[in-house]
């Protein structure tokens, strides 16, 4: 069994730890313009060798390094908590239909923001796109919300069946709004749709951090229930759980942060999926520690991914959802394959 | 006390269960008999609180259950029943210890490390706990999924008697359906005990013997309606046996054993 027990469970958190960290210095450590050590060590303590050299650390690679890490860990810990609410591991955080809202918030404002808004440049104009995309979740969160009223009890099948329908839907507009999109806009469209760790405006990256921290938290305290609510809805209300109750917060906390990730980032395919997934293989499905560890994880993999996307090619920084996707794919593949060959020996 | 005036439970107009009114009393084991569709589980659904009923109330010590908080309930009784499948690879012991859950805030950590080894050792599962739950034979996880309810149900007697509440109520659905016939006799002596100790034990079983041998009460169900109910000697008559299952059979009550069952007619 590949399986980390209790006894290793410490070591492989703190590894994990120390690696994000890692990670994290990695990501400051590369860019398009080179520093020395000695600079990016100044820079970081503000003394920097040169002025412009605080500029490049503190105004763009510290904000990019932590809205890399802080969307990661949003995006894992959401996959690992709706797998969990929906007890089942093939579950993805797209299923519910937030992030679709999201992309219909941002698209409306690539393709219809030329021609219906004032063509004045502000500071504010940055700010809009993310703002529409949020509200787009939020309004597909109150859809699911109110419509899980009518149903009576916020159960599995009609959360699955808003969120399809909602996507459905969406899909729909958004395919109409290319349609009548210029080519620019149908061009910036499709690169929001392959996500981007690019908007790394300080107050953007605080609210992605604050609201990534704050719904995370709160997810990993259900841990616990969660774990019950595996038994099935009968066996878990016998256990003490109030079912549609849990259900409803997770969904929630996870509507909210995959709404502010993904209003930031734009659509960054497979880390929702696939870390969960990799936990689950390495240290075991008990989601007190499958929650944290997916953050942990989450974030660290976005983190090197998105150095990899930025020094890749000199010319052009690939989007990050195209390389989470091309990465990921194969990965989860080799993992998959070998853990059945594991198992069965 | 767990008491319950005329309940009754229809869906569709169909009735499942017919008005009846029943009492669990502390340190007894009742053990439900009748043929499938007599409404055994729905009864047991009621009793648990899982299902509101369509007429009555069900209150225990006085007060609706309806109106407690599932931790509350939890703590009052403790459920097992048939289905027992979990997508997730967790390890057995993983399993047991979600039965702490209701407990955690009033029960310390040793207090309920004690309880799930012992709910481990009653189950016979100590050699599975390290196993992947899912890896295990269908009785296997029954077994382990029984020790959970037992983990549950242990810290129970203390809390209630420290809240002047009373006994909890262990409630099983089929508890031996797939079990061998050491642990169905040895699942079946654990209920036993817990009566023992004080708690009430309601468990539908199938096997008239296993049930005639362990019940304090019988009662035996048809048609969604309790047709008869005493201890298992006058109660499971012949005639009762013929008439509720359509089998002829008795049960024999040999003084140095068990009690048995006879088929008249072989297949």
């Amino acid at each position: 069994m590949m399986v980390v027990y209790k006894s290793n469970q410490k070591i492989f958190f703190i590894s994990l730890l120390c690696f994000s960290v890692t990670a994290l210095f990695i990501s400051i450590a590369f860019g398009s313009v080179p520093l020395s050590l000695n600079d990016l060590l100044q820079a970081l303590l503000f003394t920097p060798s040169a002025p412009y050299h605080e500029t490049i650390v503190w105004d763009i690679r510290v904000p990019r390094a932590l809205l890399s890490f802080f969307a990661g860990a949003g995006l894992a810990t959401c996959g690992a908590a709706i797998q969990g609410v929906f007890r089942n591991p093939l579950a993805d955080p797209g299923l519910i239909g937030v992030s679709s809202g999201a992309a219909l918030g941002a698209i409306l404002i690539i393709v219809l923001g030329h021609s219906v808004l004032p063509n004045s440049q502000g500071d504010w104009q940055y700010y809009l796109l993310p703002t529409s995309a949020f509200a787009g979740a939020l309004l597909v969160l109150g859809l699911i919300l109110k419509v899980s009223l009518w149903t009576g009890n916020f159960s599995i099948i009609s959360i699955l069946l808003v969120g399809i329908a909602v996507n459905a839907v969406i899909g729909a507009v958004i395919g109409g709004l290319t349609l009548i999109s210029s080519n620019e806009a149908l061009r910036d469209l499709t690169f929001w749709t392959m996500g981007s760790l690019g908007m790394t405006e300080w107050p953007l990256v605080l609210i992605v951090m604050s609201v990534v921290t704050f719904t995370c938290l709160n997810m990993f305290k259900h841990a616990p229930a969660l774990n019950v609510y595996q038994l099935g809805d009968a066996d878990a209300e016998h256990t003490g759980i109030n079912v549609t109750q849990l259900r409803k917060q997770l969904f929630l906390y996870t509507a909210l942060c995959i709404g502010a990730v993904v209003s930031v980032c734009g659509i960054i395919g497979f880390v929702g999926f696939l870390v969960p997934h990799l936990m689950r293989i390495l240290t075991g499905a008990n989601h007190k520690t499958l929650l944290p560890l997916s953050a942990i994880a989450g974030g660290t993999i976005l983190t090197l991914c998105d150095v990899f996307a930025r020094q890749l090619f000199t010319s052009t920084e690939l989007p990050i959802g195209l390389l989470t996707s091309a990465i990921g794919g194969p990965i989860f593949l080799i993992v998959l394959v070998k853990f059945q060959h594991q198992r069965q020996s | 006390m767990l008491v319950a005036n005329n309940i009754s439970f229809s869906v569709n107009h169909r009735a499942l269960l017919q008005p009846v009114n029943v009492s669990l009393e502390p340190g007894k084991l009742v053990v439900i008999v009748g043929p499938n569709g007599a409404g055994k589980s729905t009864l047991l659904k009621v009793l648990s609180g899982q299902i509101q009923p369509s007429t009555g109330e069900v209150t225990y010590h006085g007060k609706p259950i309806k109106d407690k908080a599932p931790r509350q309930m939890a703590h009052i009784r403790a459920v097992m029943s048939q289905h027992y499948q979990i997508n997730f690879p967790l390890i057995s012991e993983e399993v047991i210890a979600l039965g702490r859950y209701p407990h955690l805030e009033e029960s310390s950590a040793n207090t309920l490390d004690k309880y799930q080894i012992e709910a481990t050792q009653y189950a016979d599962v100590e050699h599975l706990k390290k196993m992947p739950f899912e890896v295990l034979s269908g009785g296997e996880k029954q077994r382990v999924q029984f020790a959970r309810v037992l983990t549950q149900l242990l810290p129970s007697f203390e809390l209630l008697e420290r809240n002047g509440e009373g006994y909890p109520i262990l409630l099983i659905d089929e508890p031996v359906s797939n079990l061998d016939l050491l642990h169905q006799q040895k699942i079946m002596s654990v209920a036993k005990l817990m009566a023992k100790r004080g708690a009430s034990v309601v468990a539908v079983v199938h096997d008239l013997a296993l049930a005639a041998s362990v019940a304090d009460q019988v009662w035996v169900m048809q048609g969604g309606d309790i047709i008869a109910r005493g201890t298992p000697q006058a109660t499971l008559s012949s005639q009762l046996i013929n008439e509720v299952f359509s089998v002829s059979a008795e049960l024999g009550w040999p003084i140095d054993g068990p009690p048995y069952l006879r088929y008249r007619k072989s297949l």
